[in-house]
């Protein structure tokens, strides 16, 4: 599968915020999206979730067209809002079967169990605002990938959280990419993090300290 | 449908204790009210000892006719010792005993000594319920006289047919319930004799509960504002249901549940109150359910904080007492303005009808509501 954006552009008013961008990122591939505050990171990652639209451009995910595909897409795309976004009077099973019911795919409780296990959260008995930055931040992402899909986009996952958190939601991101083939796509602050999982980077907002930054770092600048 | 009410419940168990709390406080505060309501009255009657010596059919009436009074409470004893003794503790406001030959002296139209009394200095009851019984006893005393009246002047006439004494009572009895002496009938000029002038809110366990309904609905409806402005909104997107239909189910799963507790008072009613248990009744309440869930769940989507959202609940509520005509007749303001009758949330059962204007209204806005949702959430890619 592939993820193919051709000269797409969005602006908010006066104010452009993506000019002609056009990329390509493949199953497995993990994008790393960088750019000052305000640059358009997030305003993409919800146009390739469906949540806003591109003003001009195509976007294409495997066969299906943006702005025509709607539904199928929404299928196959897993987003990781910035706002840490669970119930927090819910436990984390509670959390994991609320939205499986309401899921495209019927998981079994076992297999909720697993997708928190391998990101190394064990809490599943534990109400949710017990726990902590780091464990939050896991579960919203274990919700995000309950209906098991194609492209994960992630806001900012790591933002706020301990270095252990960092680390193991660094290592599954990885494995799931290779092990799953799943297409990866996420914002981050972290230029060491970025470097660590990132195949390759889509650095938004033409600016030059980014732009050396990643060249002195010797990543794979997919677009500009 | 199985789903949602998964979901609701790893939601509701929660909050168990309140939900259950206001599901029930409809039927629960109308029982406590209407219970409290004739507890007092009781109590505020005035207890007056009753013993009956004969159980004469005029020595019976005589008792039944003091009890039906509201300001008296009865308590038939057996014992004259124990009647003066509660006088004398004031445990009775005073005793009264209708001496054996009661209906025999009546009959034979003597009036004197036929009671026997005890009283204290504090009897304050005493001498309205000594008129009260002197008023009754010149009742029956008038009509015997008019029974020996009919009959001797049948025996004067020498007619064949003279009725009997217990015919003629029968008579007189009959010809007072059908020709009242007085029948009053209060309208104004040009208004409609049959125009409805709100209920009574003490004495009607419907117009109580729907009060209370109203109110309730509104407390189980908080969900609605604290789910949405969650976080967890942007989550509907990837999921099979819309958030829009995520609440709508909701809606109706509410509805349903609430509904069912409805029957249950619908029954508690009739058990209780003795409140009519018809199809038509069933219809008004459903229709009522119904259309106050549709509502709350609309006035809930205006707000985002708890707080604005319950006073103005209270104060609806306040407007619909006043509206309702508990608090002061509304006729006037009905026949200038029908509106405001016709969009009486309560009106299906304060006025016993299938319809109000919500139960128009509160369907077209949400429908709106639901497309205009629909149109959004199709708005992005």
């Amino acid at each position: 599968m592939q993820l193919e954006i051709n000269n797409v552009s969005k602006s908010f008013g006066k104010k452009k915020v993506l000019e002609n961008l056009s990329f390509e990122v493949n199953s497995g591939e993990i994008i790393g999206l960088v750019g000052e505050n305000g640059a358009g990171k997030s305003s993409l990652l919800h146009i390739l979730a469906t949540i806003s639209k591109a003003d001009s451009g195509s976007i294409r995910l495997g066969k299906w067209i943006y702005g025509k595909n709607r539904k199928q897409l929404r299928r196959m795309v897993g987003f990781v809002p910035q706002d840490i976004a669970l119930w927090e009077d819910m436990s984390v099973e509670e959390n994991m079967l609320f939205f499986e019911k309401l899921s495209w795919i019927n998981r079994s409780k076992i297999e909720l169990k697993q997708l928190c296990e391998d990101m190394e959260l064990l809490k599943w008995k534990e109400s949710v605002h017990t726990l902590s930055g780091g464990m939050k931040r896991k579960l919203n992402m274990a919700i995000s990938l309950i209906h098991n899909p194609g492209l994960l986009l992630l806001d900012e996952p790591t933002v706020g959280i301990d270095l252990r958190s960092k680390k193991e939601i660094a290592e599954y991101l990885k494995q799931t990419a290779q092990v799953d083939n799943k297409m990866i796509m996420y914002t981050s602050h972290d230029m060491d993090e970025i470097q660590s999982i990132c195949d390759a980077v889509v650095c938004i907002g033409n600016d030059p300290f980014y732009e050396n930054l990643l060249r002195e770092a010797n990543m794979k600048i997919i677009s500009i | 449908m199985m789903d949602i009410i998964t979901t609701r419940w790893l939601h509701a168990k929660k909050h168990l204790l309140s939900i259950l709390f206001w599901a029930v406080f409809p039927i629960l505060f109308t029982w406590i009210i209407i219970s409290g309501t004739e507890a007092i009255q009781d109590q505020s009657s005035i207890p007056v000892g009753i013993i009956l010596e004969e159980d004469s059919d005029l020595a019976v009436q005589l008792k039944e006719k003091l009890d039906s009074s509201d300001l008296i409470r009865v308590i038939e004893m057996e014992n004259e010792t124990e009647a003066r003794q509660m006088v004398a503790t004031h445990e009775l406001d005073s005793a009264f005993i209708i001496k054996k030959g009661y209906k025999a002296a009546i009959v034979a139209g003597q009036r004197n000594r036929l009671i026997t009394s005890y009283r204290t200095d504090l009897s304050m009851g005493y001498t309205p319920v000594v008129e009260m019984i002197a008023s009754y006893v010149q009742e029956d005393s008038g009509k015997s006289k008019t029974a020996y009246t009919i009959m001797n002047l049948g025996e004067t006439l020498n007619s064949s047919s003279i009725p009997g004494y217990d015919e003629i009572i029968n008579e007189i009895y009959s010809i007072e319930e059908s020709e009242n002496l007085i029948f009053t009938n209060f309208t104004l000029l040009g208004e409609d004799t049959d125009a409805d002038t709100g209920f009574s809110l003490f004495q009607n366990p419907w117009g109580l509960w729907s009060i209370v309904a109203l109110l309730s609905t509104f407390f189980l409806f908080d969900w609605l504002i604290k789910e949405r402005n969650a976080t967890v909104r942007i989550r509907f997107i990837f999921n099979r249901f819309s958030f829009q239909q995520y609440l709508v189910c909701n809606l109706l799963l509410y509805s349903l549940g609430l509904l069912l507790l409805d029957i249950i008072t619908w029954g508690a009613f009739h058990v209780l109150y003795d409140e009519g248990f018809n199809i038509t009744q069933l219809v008004y309440i459903l229709s009522f359910r119904l259309t106050i869930c549709i509502l709350v769940f609309l006035i809930g989507l205006l707000f985002k904080k708890l707080l604005p959202y319950y006073i103005t609940a209270v104060l609806i509520i306040l407007v619909t007492i006043v509206i309702s005509g508990i608090i002061l007749p509304m006729d006037g303001v009905y026949e200038s303005y029908p509106w405001v009758a016709a969009l009486n949330p309560l009106k299906q059962i304060v006025y016993e009808q299938w319809w109000s204007g919500w139960t128009f209204i509160g369907p077209i806005c949400l429908i709106a509501w639901y497309v205009k949702g629909g149109y959004n959430n199709a708005a992005g890619n």
